[in-house]
């Protein structure tokens, strides 16, 4: 009996250990290679999620910090927060021009990117998630001129043979990481 | 036993997901064009009865004109599929929309339910397709540019559903959200108050209130 209650307890723990290693925390947003490949695509390169700032300021007061942010960006800053739960959490969604771009044949080609920003506040942290990122295909732009909008789970950075794709690596993905910690970096000295 | 039997509850209790419908709202950057929910296996979420969150994948089943009446559900393909109405779940995430499930007799708190598919969803408006609008169309070889568009809207505030379109769309939603101050002040901007923005209206509506609420 006891035996298999520490097999159990040891199943749980390992459980909770999977979980525990998502939440390892970043300084900055960097695009990393994974060993997902895919025929033709090549190779699938994601970014962390999340960044923490850590400073010595309350939740109250890095609540209001990230606020007078976003309302620096906004002239309404309710056109962007999605979720505003009052000191603890803020969710905006932004969309930005032009920031997936690509380069083809010496053709550069770029698209606008929508995603969720999800600030978690407490005493002394701001964790800033990105999720729910979006690519505006501009090319498939249907007849009422809105654009379709589909899901960038990953980027596919290099070859399969590991070689990085010209066509992207140090463009797109530096692109997009630039953005994300220049708002870490705002948030940092605001 | 009796331990094993804890540690068993333990185990589920950290890994199932109840979910409230509130973190299901979303922002007004949608389209004004017609949606469709489609037969087609997509990935999906039903919220049942209880909060608790089925994902995998999801498709519409049965309707009746263009009401959707039950959806199936599947963990993955080639798994069993199960057959779920609107009296079985809270809520429904099919291609990015969401389908609410809420009394057919929408003033009364109980009784039968029927889906409603809900474009924009938020705290205390919200805004749901209507399965009678028009949609605009344009003849052969015509230029339009709000092709598809739908031509009215439902809007759902304190329990009442009243219909908007476009050509009747300023006074009625002024009278609607007449209790927030902040935003009777950002309709005198007509550039913004027109219904092509219907979402983003709702949504700044919904966000001012919250801030005056708090």
């Amino acid at each position: 009996m006891k035996l298999i209650l520490k097999i159990f307890l040891l199943c749980f723990m390992i459980g909770v250990q999977i979980q525990a290693q998502d939440e390892i925390n970043h300084d900055v947003f960097k695009y990393t290679m994974t060993d997902e490949k895919k025929a033709f695509i090549g190779i699938k390169s994601i970014m962390n999620s999340s960044v923490s700032i850590n400073n010595k300021l309350t939740a109250s007061q890095n609540y209001t910090k990230i606020f007078l942010y976003v309302k620096s960006k906004y002239e309404y800053p309710e056109d962007a927060i999605i979720s505003n739960l009052e000191p603890t959490l803020l969710v905006i969604q932004e969309t930005v021009s032009d920031l997936y771009t690509s380069v083809s044949m010496g053709f550069s080609s770029s698209f606008d990117i929508r995603y969720n920003m999800s600030f978690e506040i407490s005493d002394g942290v701001i964790r800033c998630t990105v999720g729910n990122m979006l690519v505006g295909n501009t090319a498939a732009v249907n007849r009422t001129m809105e654009t379709e909008w589909n899901s960038v789970t990953g980027l596919y950075l290099h070859k399969k043979n590991g070689k990085p794709k010209k066509s992207m690596k140090g463009i797109t993905d530096v692109k997009i990481e630039n953005h994300f910690n220049q708002i870490i970096d705002t948030l940092q000295k605001f | 036993m009796k331990n094993i039997t804890i540690l068993l509850w333990l185990i589920v209790g950290f890994s199932s997901q109840a979910q409230s419908t509130t973190s299901y709202f979303n922002s007004g950057n949608t389209t004004t064009q017609k949606r469709y929910v489609g037969a087609s296996w997509l990935p999906g979420i039903i919220v049942m009865e209880d909060g608790i969150e089925l994902k995998g994948d999801v498709r519409g089943y049965s309707y009746k004109r263009n009401d959707i009446k039950s959806f199936k559900y599947r963990t993955k393909e080639g798994e069993k599929s199960q057959t779920f109405k609107a009296d079985d779940c809270k809520l429904v995430v099919y291609d990015g929309l969401i389908v609410l499930s809420l009394p057919k007799d929408i003033k009364k708190k109980s009784g039968k339910r029927s889906f409603y598919v809900t474009i924009y969803y938020g705290e205390f408006l919200s805004i749901f397709q209507n399965p009678k609008a028009n949609v605009a169309t344009g003849i052969s070889g015509s230029i339009i540019f709000n092709q598809d568009q739908m031509l009215s809207f439902l809007v759902l505030k304190d329990g009442k559903i009243e219909k908007l379109t476009k050509l009747r769309f300023r006074k009625p939603m002024l009278t609607i959200c007449s209790d927030n101050e902040v935003f009777l002040a950002r309709t005198k901007d007509k550039k913004w108050f027109k219904y092509d923005n219907i979402f983003k209206i709702a949504h700044f509506y919904n966000q001012t209130k919250s801030n005056l609420n708090h």
